[in-house]
């Protein structure tokens, strides 16, 4: 060994590399599994699917930090036992007279030098990580859009991830080393750590808390805006915290129970006393694991609900099939027939409805505006199909919608509308009447759970405006024995393919106002896989 | 020289005061090896600590080769570590990834001296203690008598002041609490050590030139030897009787 402290730092980091191994492990562990947990939440092949802005995009995304938020209190968590390592070294050294400041530069750079080469360890392992994970899922998932593909966004998250940790730990361990009282290093014994006792109020407030920040979490989030985003996830937070505080009491229960009924107490106060003790001991990890269990059942809950959901919606939809195709490459009903035909299927009920795309301007109750495109049809249409007698007045228009959509009228909260004509770029107001409502009509699912009913005329005079590519008829199609027309719906799917040259116009539905929200036309390129019947995306 | 002015301290909890060293007055010569015995909370430790640095005395001085050191600001204290006061700890307080030889190396590393005085300096210790044979084994390889004399070599590395040895013979068999008072009487006689030793053990503090007894956090008597260890001990077996009663747990 050297003559110089450095000498002494490296050859002490040399011979205690076994010690560090945890706290090595763990860094890598929690930088991995974050970064890839971005990789997945923000790679392409996810954000595709899940709409802007909407409540899946910001629930997935609140999962993704909150679990974030977890890993950090594990690697607090883990840096404690670093420290316990340390804290032998760091005692000897003050005893022996060596300054804090020296100390701190002894051991920080110990700590720096580990964290680093863990860190990096961690990002280099997130994206086969990630692969691991998302090939587990397509063990399950037969879907057609599960390409792997890398998020980089998330991997940039990760390392600014990392970067954070590394100094939030630096930090603890600076002002650990700063503190420290070196008798209690030296004398080293075990002691009893003295623990606040249980609290009645703040038991009750954290058992109150928990659903209230939840709650305020799904509520706000749902209405939109800034402020009520941002009240959203800070009630999100006080639900986390108050998982925490209700840990402690709950360790403290027997404290409580003194108070109020010492015989239930004193009948079971060993118990009582080793739950304090132990759990005590135990909060922070008791609570990171509660958070990441809380967060995957959930997560798990969360997606289960959406394909059990999806499965129940698909069952009690008034169609088997819905088919929307633009005037630019027209499907008929004589094709779907021949197509039916030609897949042993028997198609028992088929209706059509022409409809327009237009750009219209979302009025919310925030006050707030945006731009989203509608689906418009004429009141004639309307009500050929529905049976019903809309009647609409030149220069309005009629909200319809189904009950489960009655969300979508948050978008109209004003008494008139700003409409917007892609083909043309001019723009019109329109008076809003009174909504109506139907359910059974439309299958839930497609582009017509709610759209904009106009009057024959001003409907007829728009459409002789617009562009095929903003016009578009719906074929809505009942068969025999739905669970046995997958060739039926692979043909149709083809057919529709071949028609749009080998690609499917995944936001056809955004399409009118790409000029107001800057947003671009997104095609998912299909392939014919021909040995087993099955479409994959390329 | 270390002078013990008044040294006193209180502890605070729940509002309750406890005072543990009520106006301490001693004084400890160079080249003296000096025993503190008492009962449990007689406040020796809490004495060793307020010299060492390591708490904060509510008043008096501790004066130290003419400087108080009670006065002494954190980085102060420091150089007054490296320099001036040698540590022996009852668990030794050795570090495990370093050889015995590192060990003694290390205040001198933190003192900055030459490689080569170190070396040479080191050397001696070894061979005044008697650990040359494991200077180069490692702490978890040697007895717990063998870590004290290492210990011990440690603490004089740097030739300071006074060492200062809380319960040294603590965790230790006899024969190597033994071994362990003869190097402190080998540092004295060789190296004209000054030691300042907290103890429980009879036996390890009749080898002392001196016992301060403590009760109640003041100096209950002083007790100088002037023959052989074995009539001292027997000297301060009646001593401590007469100090401690019924509360003396030796």
């Amino acid at each position: 060994m050297g003559t110089t402290l450095n000498d002494v730092s490296r050859k002490l980091f040399k011979n205690n590399r076994k010690q560090y191994g945890l706290f090595f492990f763990s860094i890598i562990f929690s930088i991995a599994m974050t970064g890839a947990y971005g990789i997945l939440q923000y790679s392409p092949t996810i954000i595709n699917v899940l709409v802007d802005g909407g409540s899946t995009q910001t629930i997935s995304q609140a999962m993704f930090f909150g679990s974030m938020f977890g890993i950090i209190v594990f690697l607090v968590y883990a840096d404690s036992i670093f420290l316990k390592y340390k804290s032998r070294e760091i005692g000897i050294f003050l005893s022996l007279g060596i300054d804090r400041r020296s100390v701190q530069r002894i051991v920080v750079k110990e700590y720096t030098l580990l964290f680093q080469i863990a860190a990096l360890l961690g990002l280099l392992l997130s994206a086969p990580l990630a692969y691991l994970c998302w090939t587990f899922l397509n063990l399950f998932l037969k879907t057609q859009e599960t390409a792997f593909s890398i998020g980089y966004a998330g991997l940039a998250i990760a390392f600014l991830f990392s970067l954070l940790n590394w100094f939030i730990l630096r930090t603890i361990n600076r002002r650990y080393i700063k503190t420290v009282d070196i008798l209690k290093i030296i004398k080293a014994s075990d002691e009893n750590e003295a623990t606040k006792n249980g609290n009645l109020f703040l038991l009750i407030l954290g058992i109150l808390l928990v659903p209230a920040g939840i709650i305020a979490f799904f509520t706000l989030q749902n209405v939109g805006g800034f402020l009520n985003t941002f009240l959203a996830f800070m009630g999100l937070a006080g639900a986390v915290l108050a998982v925490y505080l209700l840990i402690i009491q709950c360790a403290s229960i027997g404290d409580i129970l003194k108070k109020y009924n010492d015989k239930a107490y004193y009948k079971n106060i060993v118990f009582y006393n080793l739950l304090k003790q132990k759990i005590r001991q135990y909060t922070r990890s008791i609570f990171v694991a509660t958070l990441l269990i809380t967060f995957t059942i959930f997560g798990i809950g969360f997606i289960a609900a959406g394909f059990i959901d999806g499965y129940n919606v698909a069952l009690n939809e008034s169609y088997d099939y819905t088919i929307n195709a633009t005037y630019e490459y027209p499907m008929t009903e004589k094709r779907i027939e021949e197509i039916a035909a030609k897949s042993n299927a028997t198609i028992t009920d088929i209706e059509y409805i022409d409809c327009l795309l237009l750009g219209v301007q979302n009025n919310y109750k925030s006050g707030e505006r945006d731009w989203g495109s509608r689906i418009i049809v004429s009141e004639d249409n309307f009500n050929a199909l529905s049976d019903m007698a809309i009647s609409v007045t030149k220069g309005s228009y009629t909200v319809y919608y189904d009950s489960s959509m009655k969300y979508k009228l948050n978008a109209f909260s004003a008494d008139n509308s700003l409409f917007y004509n892609p083909t043309t770029e001019q723009e019109f107001t329109l008076t809003q009447n009174e909504p109506t409502c139907r359910d059974g009509l439309f299958n839930t699912r497609s582009v017509f759970s709610s759209f904009l009913i106009l009057n024959n005329e001003d409907y007829h005079t728009i459409a002789a405006t617009l562009t095929n590519e903003y016009k578009a008829v719906s074929y809505m199609i009942n068969v025999n024995n739905w669970q046995d027309t997958a060739d039926f719906q692979n043909n149709i799917l083809k057919a529709v393919i071949s028609d749009n040259d080998g690609v499917i116009f995944t936001n056809w539905h955004n399409s009118a106002t790409f000029a107001k929200t800057g947003s671009q036309a997104e095609y998912l390129p299909f392939e014919d896989n021909a040995e087993n019947g099955h479409i994959i995306p390329l | 020289m270390l002078q013990m002015e008044k040294v006193s301290k209180t502890y605070h909890s729940k509002g309750i005061d406890y005072p543990v060293l009520k106006e301490i007055t001693a004084t400890i010569h160079d080249g003296e090896f000096v025993a503190i015995m008492g009962p449990s909370g007689s406040g020796k430790t809490t004495l060793l600590n307020v010299i060492s640095g390591f708490i904060s005395a509510d008043g008096g001085k501790v004066i130290l080769d003419g400087q108080d050191i009670l006065t002494g600001e954190e980085d102060n204290l420091a150089e007054i570590r490296q320099h001036k006061l040698g540590f022996v700890f009852q668990d030794f307080m050795l570090l495990n990834g370093l050889t015995i030889r590192e060990n003694i190396f290390l205040p001198q590393i933190i003192a900055g001296k030459q490689k080569s005085k170190m070396e040479q300096n080191t050397k001696k210790l070894l061979s005044v203690f008697g650990i040359e044979e494991i200077a180069e084994k490692y702490p978890a390889e040697v007895s717990g008598g063998q870590k004290q004399r290492t210990s011990i070599a440690r603490a004089l590395s740097n030739n300071p002041s006074i060492i200062l040895a809380d319960e040294p013979t603590g965790n230790l068999d006899s024969k190597s609490s033994t071994a362990v008072i003869e190097a402190f009487l080998n540092a004295k006689e060789k190296m004209g050590a000054t030691i300042f030793m907290v103890t429980h053990d009879a036996f390890a503090a009749s080898y002392a030139d001196k016992v301060i007894a403590l009760k109640d956090g003041i100096v209950f008597g002083e007790l100088v030897r002037r023959g052989q260890p074995k009539d001292f001990l027997d000297e301060l077996l009646d001593f401590t009787r007469k100090v401690n009663g019924d509360g003396y747990d030796a």
